[in-house]
């Protein structure tokens, strides 16, 4: 296939805030609704839960579906945290942030608060993500493939050449 | 300093505060209660009632209204400083109109905060009028007092959790809201689905709305900041409405009339 480039008249312009805009503004729910549906950023299902953990959950009348949230504290904290236009195009990090959530534990059937904070959220999403010794790994942060392309058109239609 | 950097600042600053606060006034009001067992080996307050009651309970109720206006002001005060620090190095993701929403949150929660703490004054005055009118035990009005203190610290840290959670909110549904004219946007209502669910969110979760704001959840609070209400769970997951059609997933207007749309077509 043949490539076309513009070769006179004024030069093609990038809408870099744009672009930032609209990856902004698709990709934090993107990631928040994808991970509640238990689905991870390959778009399959999240390794399940130990059944000691799940029993747990259960114990504490908490949900058991692995959707990585307890407080929703860390899926709340994920957000654009920098935006950069760089001479290649723009980047975005999303990641949850660096505050931290009330720690919970199961007392007596049910769900108490420590009077602990958690880890900070980036943190406590790192081992999510990436795993632990203990824990397996349920890479939440990212798109699936089906939502990069999605994305993908989205920047398409959004018209950011002009 | 990026908005969620800073908002985790803020949130650390604001429970370090607190936690802070709630040794100093415990502190402070365990010395003030244990100075009325002037007689050693005395435990009722019984005596004392006959002796100087009067006195003592005014003493008390000027030294408590006293204490809780001090945290209030202190309280209400340091988070506005840590609210000020950050707008101080504005979030470079954020623009104005945002910030200054976070400013409205965050204020707003100072004053529950506020709030909490000038209720919690006739309460534990009662507490202390109670134990000496009846003659009871100075450590039974301690224990009152102490599970007072505690169930107001309960109140107002859930008061500033609930900040940084709406904050949190926030900050994805205005990035969501900067597109809206270029994505038509629906807004999936995500979380767990157990019996530990408000009405609000057995209603909304799984399905999606077109303005999150429209909606009342009941409690007073605003449905898109704040979800079902304090400590909530759930989040708002802006969403194209394609995909949330795609993906099966029901999409209401505020007035709970479904939006119907022809995929195909579109």
């Amino acid at each position: 296939m043949g490539i076309t480039t513009k070769r006179s008249g004024p030069p093609v312009k990038f809408d870099a805030d744009k672009a930032i805009r609209l990856i902004a503004g698709y990709v934090p729910g993107a990631i928040i609704r994808r991970t509640g549906q238990g689905i991870d950023a390959h778009g399959n299902p999240f390794a399940p839960y130990t059944p000691r953990y799940r029993q747990t959950l259960g114990k504490m009348g908490e949900d058991t579906s692995e959707d990585l949230r307890l407080t929703g504290g860390l899926m709340n904290s994920v957000k654009v945290r920098e935006k950069r236009i760089t001479a290649a195009g723009v980047e975005v990090v999303i990641a949850p942030d660096t505050g931290t959530s009330p720690q919970v534990r199961a007392v007596k059937g049910r769900a108490k608060r420590t009077g602990q904070q958690g880890p900070p959220h980036n943190v406590l999403g790192y081992w999510l993500h990436h795993g632990t010794p203990h824990m397996r790994a349920r890479p939440f942060m990212g798109l699936s493939p089906e939502q990069s392309a999605e994305l993908n058109r989205i920047l398409a239609r959004a018209r950011l050449w002009g | 300093m990026s908005g969620a950097a800073a908002a985790g600042v803020v949130a650390d600053a604001a429970v370090e505060d607190l936690r802070r606060l709630e040794l100093s006034m415990e502190r402070d009001l365990l010395r003030l209660l244990l100075s009325l067992d002037t007689v050693p080996g005395e435990d009722s307050l019984v005596r004392r009632q006959a002796q100087t009651s009067a006195a003592v309970l005014e003493q008390v109720r000027r030294r408590l209204e006293q204490e809780g206006e001090t945290i209030a002001s202190v309280v209400g005060q340091r988070a506005i400083e840590a609210v000020g620090a950050v707008l101080g190095a504005p979030p470079a993701t954020l623009p104005v109109g945002v910030r200054e929403e976070l400013d409205a949150i965050v204020n707003g929660q100072v004053g529950d905060v506020v709030r909490t703490f000038k209720a919690a004054i006739p309460e534990m005055r009662e507490a202390v009028a109670r134990g000496i009118t009846s003659g009871g035990s100075l450590a039974d009005v301690v224990e009152d007092v102490r599970a007072r203190l505690a169930t107001t610290w309960v109140r107002a840290k859930a008061a500033v959790d609930a900040a940084i959670m709406a904050a949190g909110r926030r900050t994805v549904l205005s990035a969501a809201k900067e597109v809206e004219g270029d994505l038509d946007l629906v807004y999936v209502y995500v979380g767990p689905r157990d019996a530990k669910n408000r009405p609000f969110c057995s209603a909304w979760v799984g399905k999606a709305v077109t303005d999150p704001s429209k909606l009342d959840n009941g409690q007073g609070i605003p449905a898109d900041d704040y979800c079902g209400g304090y400590n909530c769970r759930h989040s708002w997951a802006p969403t194209s409405l394609e995909t949330a059609i795609a993906e099966g997933i029901k999409v209401y207007r505020p007035d709970g009339s479904p939006v119907v749309v022809d995929v195909q077509r579109r």
